[in-house]
């Protein structure tokens, strides 16, 4: 096993909304090692983003951490149980030396993250000035060389035009090498090739994985896209309704996945060898995700599972390891503790009627 | 054999735009000089990178676009030069579904007013029976007809993508291009979407245009498949046939980029990396239009456009001048 990088515990974001609280991250755990990829997979709704902002400390004013450490090389970035303000003020000091340093990250959009008005040049040799101490030439050539890592033709030349001279897999591309311009540890990169075609999705990823394997840099992947996770990561970790549903090697999620949800998600994607059976109907999941203002008790698989049991109403399944690297959560896989639950439920009932 | 639904031959559109760096308008050709056919009956799905005319080609079949020469056959009746009016009686009989289940749909209609409005535009049966048809949709796309009264925000993105395809239906089309109706759907209500679309055409003997990125979906729900490269058709065959054995470089590119869901085969697979970026469209390479790119090209490539030609058999027709020999 590889030395952890980042390690999530027990993390529980909500967000305060004129409708009520939103459950958007519920109990989530999981780890990066160094020099790890890691895929997050789930539906819109599902919880990745908000997840992995909170470990930059990215949050909008109506969201709190309610719960939970996020600790990355030792040290806590979660602002859960800060009160004062003065404690605040030194969080957010603290998370400023690691943002965009020792973290960075990619949006979908590379425009959000590009200015306009800029040129590239000014916009990368700004952000290597920024996060290290060295002279305007130094980080110039520095930016130079980053364009050249990662494909574009002619930098020396590229430094002087602005983002919309660029396509946008060139952007894109731009992104990562502002990103990567700190050497950071890690890499969090949110569906950075959503909007891409297949052709320049590939370049993408190849130069993401180059990259991390380069430097030793951990990477952790959000998409939709089984197609992605399956060429690029070595550890997934299925989301679903604001919970890990599960987690495993690439290996053990796409050929030995357990849970429901994941079960249905591969089955809903057409396969290469299967598309030949062309006039056979797509193995689809009824209805649709969960309403998080809503959920707070049990599966939130609950009412799309097809194999859901009495107790999937009302109780959340507990995590129940199968390898070392291999875990999930579902009732269907804890039998034992289910039973114990709902003998221990009777028990209660008949004290309180006795 | 039936005569196909769809023909077109040589169909073109251009754009104009304006250009600060030239003086006179350039023009981006979104379409060049593409002929295909769509049977009764048949899927045609539609792939190629972002902007290489696929939505164009789309609506220049059912005119949307006018286009700027080249023909378009509508069950054997030449509807090229056809006015608005002359026009209007088979607007319904070809119909489109777009992408954006959200931005499709006027918020302030009822779903049973917007599954209704077409049949209203077009003056077709008495207001009662226009209920119960829509009742009837509803059904048919997996709605409840007892949500009638309910608005479209109050509906999920996969929901609002079925009321989009009842108001298609209403007209009892006999084509519909479908422009990426799944792309912004999660994956697991995708398959639902397809499901429905096979199910409905099944059903009624439709014709569609499928149009999107999900190389596998095409394939799944494709009879035929044409791959687009900046507005040219170069390859156009049986899905299968394609998939497993593309003939353009481009297509062999495409299929070897498209990410695989299963871990060893993605491993297994050799990719085919393209360099550089797809050329704009305002400047189209004079020879072939994939020439920049293509990891085959010769120099004669540069100078000579290919047309698309018999290749290999069933059907098969590619546009690259390695295969003509
Ligand atoms: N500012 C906000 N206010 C209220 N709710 C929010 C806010 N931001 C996110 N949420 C809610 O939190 C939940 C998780 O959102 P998140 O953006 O993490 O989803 P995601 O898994 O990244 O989805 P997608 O694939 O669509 O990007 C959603 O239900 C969303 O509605
Ligand atoms: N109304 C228009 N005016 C000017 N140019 C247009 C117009 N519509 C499309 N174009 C241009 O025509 C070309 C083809 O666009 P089109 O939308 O057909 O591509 P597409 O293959 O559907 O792409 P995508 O996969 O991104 O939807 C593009 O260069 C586009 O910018
Ligand atoms: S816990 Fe129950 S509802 Fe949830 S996935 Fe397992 S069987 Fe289905
Ligand atoms: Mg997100
Ligand atoms: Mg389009």
């Amino acid at each position: 096993m590889g030395e952890r990088l980042l390690t999530i515990r027990d993390l529980n974001i909500e967000f305060d909304t004129p409708q009520g609280v939103v459950k958007a991250v519920r109990d989530v755990n999981f780890h990066v090692d160094k020099g790890e990829i890691l895929g997050i997979v789930g539906e819109s709704g599902s919880g990745k983003t908000v997840s992995v902002m909170s470990c930059l400390g990215l949050l909008t004013d109506n969201e709190k951490i309610v719960r939970g450490e996020i600790l990355f090389e030792g040290e806590n970035l979660s602002s859960a149980g800060i009160r004062t303000e003065k404690e605040r003020k030194r969080h957010e000091q603290f998370l400023n030396t690691i943002r965009g340093n020792k973290i960075s990250m990619i949006f979908q959009d590379p425009m959000t993250y590009l200015n306009p008005v800029l040129t590239i040049g000014t916009q990368l040799t700004e952000g290597i000035m920024t996060h290290q101490k060295c002279s305007k030439k130094e980080a110039w050539d520095k930016s130079v060389e980053l364009l050249r890592k990662v494909g574009i033709p002619g930098p020396e030349r590229r430094m002087y035009q602005y983002p919309y001279e660029f396509s946008g897999g060139m952007r894109q591309r731009i992104v990562i090498a502002i990103a990567l311009s700190c050497d950071p540890k890690l890499l969090i990169a949110d569906e950075p090739t959503t909007a891409l075609d297949v052709t320049v999705q590939a370049q993408i990823l190849e130069l993401i994985r180059e990259r991390a394997k380069a430097d030793n840099t951990s990477v952790i992947m959000i998409t939709h896209d089984l197609g992605v996770v399956a060429s690029l990561c070595e550890r997934i970790i299925i989301m679903y309704g604001g919970k890990v549903a599960e987690e495993g090697l690439a290996e053990e999620i796409f050929y030995e996945a357990k849970h429901p949800y994941t079960q249905g998600l591969l089955g809903s994607v057409v396969k290469r060898r299967q598309a030949g059976d062309r006039r056979e109907p797509l193995e689809s999941i009824p209805g649709t995700p969960p309403d998080l203002l809503k959920i707070n008790r049990g599966c939130p698989f609950m009412s799309r599972c097809p194999k859901a049991m009495k107790i999937c109403k009302d109780y959340i399944p507990a995590v129940t390891p199968f390898s070392q690297t291999h875990s999930l959560s579902c009732w269907l896989y804890c039998k034992e503790q289910a039973r114990e639950l709902v003998e221990r439920q009777k028990a209660e009932m008949g004290a309180g009627l006795g | 054999m039936d005569q196909p639904v769809i023909k077109i031959e040589d169909l073109e559109k251009s754009f104009k735009v304006k250009s600060s760096s030239f003086k006179r308008p350039a023009r981006v050709r979104a379409v060049n000089k593409v002929s295909l056919e769509i049977k009764k009956g048949e899927t045609l799905g539609l792939v190629g990178e972002s902007g290489c005319g696929k939505s164009t080609l789309g609506r220049t079949i059912l005119k949307v676009h006018e286009p700027d020469g080249g023909k378009i056959l509508f069950e054997g009746t030449d509807i090229t030069g056809f006015s608005r009016a002359q026009m209007r009686p088979y607007r319904k009989r070809m119909q489109m579904i777009f992408q954006d289940p959200y931005a499709s749909l006027n918020p302030r209609f009822t779903v049973g007013e917007l599954i209704g409005e077409p049949m209203e535009i077009y003056d077709m049966y008495t207001r009662a029976e226009r209920e119960v048809r829509v009742q009837e949709l509803m059904r048919t796309v997996g709605l409840k007809p007892d949500h009638i009264r309910r608005y479209p925000h109050e509906f999920s993105g996969g929901q609002r993508q079925r009321i989009g395809i009842a108001r298609t239906l209403a007209l009892d089309p006999e084509f519909i291009v479908c422009d990426e109706p799944i792309s912004a759907l999660d994956v697991s209500i995708q398959s639902q979407i397809v499901n429905l679309l096979e199910k409905i055409q099944a059903e009624r003997q439709l014709s569609y245009l499928f149009i999107a990125h999900d190389l596998g979906m095409v394939r799944h729900i494709s009879h035929r498949i044409g791959v687009m490269y900046l507005g040219y058709l170069v390859e156009v065959g049986e899905a299968d046939e394609v998939y497993s054995h593309p003939l353009h470089p481009y297509t062999k590119a495409l299929m070897s980029a498209a990410p695989e869901p299963d871990p060893r085969a993605a491993r297994a697979r050799q990719r085919i990396m393209l360099e550089g970026e797809i050329p704009n469209p305002l400047d189209i390479p004079k020879g072939c239009p994939f020439c920049t790119r293509c990891p085959q090209a010769k120099p004669r490539c540069r100078e000579e456009r290919p047309e698309l030609k018999e290749a290999g058999g069933s059907g098969r027709q590619a546009a690259c001048l390695l295969l003509e020999g």
